[in-house]
């Protein structure tokens, strides 16, 4: 997995690349929970480039998306597709976050 | 009287001619020499009938008529009757003798001529000038200068004493250099200073002064007798140089020096300095400790005769690969004390190079991690205690008539957030069953497994539909999942009286099916667990027949499966190929796996 993140106007854009699995899915969440301890709480992550998510991906979205709601923000999941729209459709997942 | 006259007028002639100053006349009209006693001659380098061919202004193009008349107009006026004055002339063969003149006129038969006395004072003009220049050193100098008679008693300063000390020369001629007496300094560096002066020796040290105004300052003083040609001391001669910001930085360096020292000494890994040969130059408290040495046995010796790394006296010597250019490296080692007590050791080793970028040797921090390592053994055995505790809570596989159900559990760190469940209800010919698996793995995830597993086997006891029982175990469990965990879950029920298999998904939204020789997937929609308090779930029901299988699988084992698909499989083999997969799952591997016989 490859991952850019940016912000701004302090949201927190995260491009997202390849599949993600249980490794990956740790060094997402350490990435994200230090701008979240920066007083970040918008999160806008792209799956464009997504071809695979575990559910230690989406355990990790799901963990960031507590604490931004917590902080008054939140996760907005955009450009979904194939099997990884697939899961957050089987999961429900599509209810939890806001989905562009 | 007539010959007294004469002896005398030869006397006179004699004296002249013999003086040791030179006495010449010449014709202030002409300039003319008209005589020259022998010294004239001697010094010139002229012979008598040479020097009357000359006149006064061969010796200095200056000596002009006028300019002569002009020097000589006092005496012509008659107001003096000898002028002294100085003057430079050029000798025969360019030599250049700087004479002090006195000039007379005199008068005869109306022949008027002047009488020139001169010395000369070439040598007494270069001491002089020598003494000037010597003069505006000292004056100049950026260093004080005392000059003492010989009892102490200060004759001279010069302005750099006046500007450092603040005290002017007035201030301090006449007293002694007590003045600058400041008390930090012991009496015995006084009494020794003036001992080996008095002595004629020289005596070089600092002292500790005080200026004009109470501030103290250091000086390095280097103080001398001055002898006189009998060799008899009459002054004392003090060249002092204010070192008070090289002090101060000097002690500044000490200061930190013996800090650096006391943190080397109290870090609590061992520290050693090795350079480039190998010899141990420094080494602190926590290393002689470790190694069992004193600072005497290790100090200045060899490395390998002490550490006894692994890679000694070998091309692998990781010192010597640290100082061929390896920045940093690490290395376990063991070690044996005295006692036969084992101890277990981390060893880090980093050159260290001087500014222009050569090594000069590296320093070895070594750090005792016995006790951890036991403390990691006891956690790692607990663990591995622990994973056979959860491994314990796992149902024992079941064959009867109807079906045969077997079980694959395989957490990647012993303990893990998987767990699997299943029941036969003889009574109800019902088999129920359920996997879980939590996010994360190790202890807090096992933990969180049994909460869950006491939720679900209390639910099981409900006779509600699935997508109730797993309803009600998301909304109990919610306060049990960090925010940062959750958990996917799938639950069915076997029903051998109905043939049904009902099915509901908390999150693993995919189990396999077994027809007729084809694996397929079913895919289940549903939410995970511990996401939202109020979700909700759906129940799913499907026929079966006899000699189809069913296998529920956690998401770690399904993410590795190669062909979820297959056209051509057994049960047996199904099992055989996830039981392998199991080994090499980066994920906690779980599955049940149900084959109808009957």
């Amino acid at each position: 997995m490859k991952s850019n993140i940016s912000v701004t106007n302090h949201k927190v854009l995260v491009n997202l690349e390849g599949s993600i699995y249980v490794e990956d899915a740790g060094v997402l969440r350490q990435s994200l929970i230090e701008h979240i301890e920066q007083g970040k709480s918008t999160f806008i992550i792209d799956f464009a480039k997504v071809d695979y998510i575990d559910s230690s991906g989406l355990g990790v979205l799901v963990s960031i998306q507590k604490r931004a709601l917590q902080h008054g923000g939140g996760v907005v999941v955009k450009n979904l597709q194939g099997i990884v729209k697939e899961l957050f459709e089987l999961t429900r997942l599509t209810r939890v976050f806001e989905i562009m | 009287m007539s010959n007294a006259i004469t002896a005398a007028l030869q006397l006179d002639k004699c004296v002249v001619d013999k003086a040791y100053d030179m006495v010449m006349m010449f014709d202030p009209q002409t300039l003319q020499f008209l005589y020259g006693n022998e010294m004239v001659l001697s010094q010139s380098g002229y012979t008598k009938a040479e020097l009357l061919q000359l006149k006064i202004s061969d010796l200095n193009p200056e000596f002009t008529i006028d300019n002569l008349r002009k020097k000589l107009h006092p005496l012509y006026a008659g107001s003096i009757n000898c002028i002294h004055t100085a003057a430079c002339v050029f000798l025969k063969h360019g030599k250049r003798l700087s004479v002090e003149v006195y000039l007379e006129l005199m008068v005869k038969e109306s022949l008027c001529m002047v009488i020139c006395l001169a010395r000369d004072i070439t040598k007494r003009q270069q001491i002089a000038d020598k003494i000037r220049i010597l003069s505006r050193a000292v004056e100049q100098s950026a260093s004080t200068v005392v000059i003492t008679d010989n009892q102490g008693n200060i004759e001279y300063v010069n302005p750099s004493f006046e500007k450092l000390t603040g005290y002017t020369a007035l201030e301090v001629i006449g007293k002694t250099p007590r003045i600058l007496k400041s008390g930090e300094q012991p009496d015995f560096v006084y009494r020794e200073l003036w001992k080996t002066i008095t002595a004629g020796g020289e005596w070089r040290g600092e002292f500790h002064n005080k200026k004009k105004s109470q501030e103290l300052f250091w000086e390095s003083a280097c103080i001398s007798a001055v002898r006189d040609d009998q060799g008899q001391i009459t002054h004392f001669l003090a060249v002092k140089e204010d070192i008070t910001q090289k002090k101060a930085a000097q002690q500044a360096a000490e200061r930190a020096h013996a800090t650096l020292n006391e943190i080397f000494n109290v870090v609590g890994d061992g520290l050693v300095v090795v350079d480039i040969n190998f010899n141990i130059i420094k080494a602190n408290e926590a290393f002689l400790k470790i190694f069992e040495v004193t600072r005497q046995e290790v100090i200045g010796n060899k490395c390998y005769e002490i550490i006894l790394c692994p890679n000694c006296h070998d091309q692998k010597c990781d010192m010597a690969q640290a100082l061929k250019g390896k920045k940093r490296i690490e290395f376990d080692m063991e070690r044996t004390g005295r006692n036969g007590k084992r101890t277990s050791l981390i060893v880090t080793v980093t050159p260290f190079h001087n500014i222009g970028g050569q090594a000069m040797g590296i320093v070895a921090n070594i750090k005792d991690v016995t006790a951890r390592r036991k403390v990691s053994e006891r956690l790692r055995k607990d663990f591995m205690l622990a994973g056979k505790i959860q491994s314990g809570f796992l149902p024992a596989e079941i064959e009867n008539d109807l079906f045969r159900v077997k079980n694959i559990y395989k957490p990647v760190h012993h303990v893990g957030g998987d767990f699997l469940e299943y029941k036969w209800d003889e009574q109800r010919q019902v088999l129920f069953g359920c996997i879980v698996d939590i996010m994360g793995h190790g202890m807090s995830a096992a933990l969180q497994t049994s909460a869950l597993r006491v939720l679900i086997r209390q639910t099981a006891e409900c006779s509600c539909s699935l997508a109730h029982k797993l309803a009600n175990i998301n909304r109990q469990s919610v306060p049990y999942f960090a925010e940062d965990s959750l958990a996917a879950a799938i639950y069915f029920e076997v029903d051998f009286k109905s043939r049904q298999l009902r099915y509901s998904s908390g999150g693993i939204n995919y189990f396999l099916r077994i027809v007729n020789g084809k694996q397929e997937v079913v895919k289940v929609p549903g939410s995970l667990l511990g996401v939202m308090p109020d979700s909700t779930y759906e129940e799913h029901c499907i026929h079966f027949d006899q000699g189809e299988s069913f296998l529920f699988l956690s998401d770690g084992l399904y993410d590795v499966l190669p062909g979820k698909v297959d056209s051509n499989i057994n049960f047996d083999n199904a099992y055989s190929q996830l039981l392998n997969l199991a080994t090499v799952c980066r994920d906690d591997a779980s599955a049940i796996c149900l084959e109808i016989k009957n």
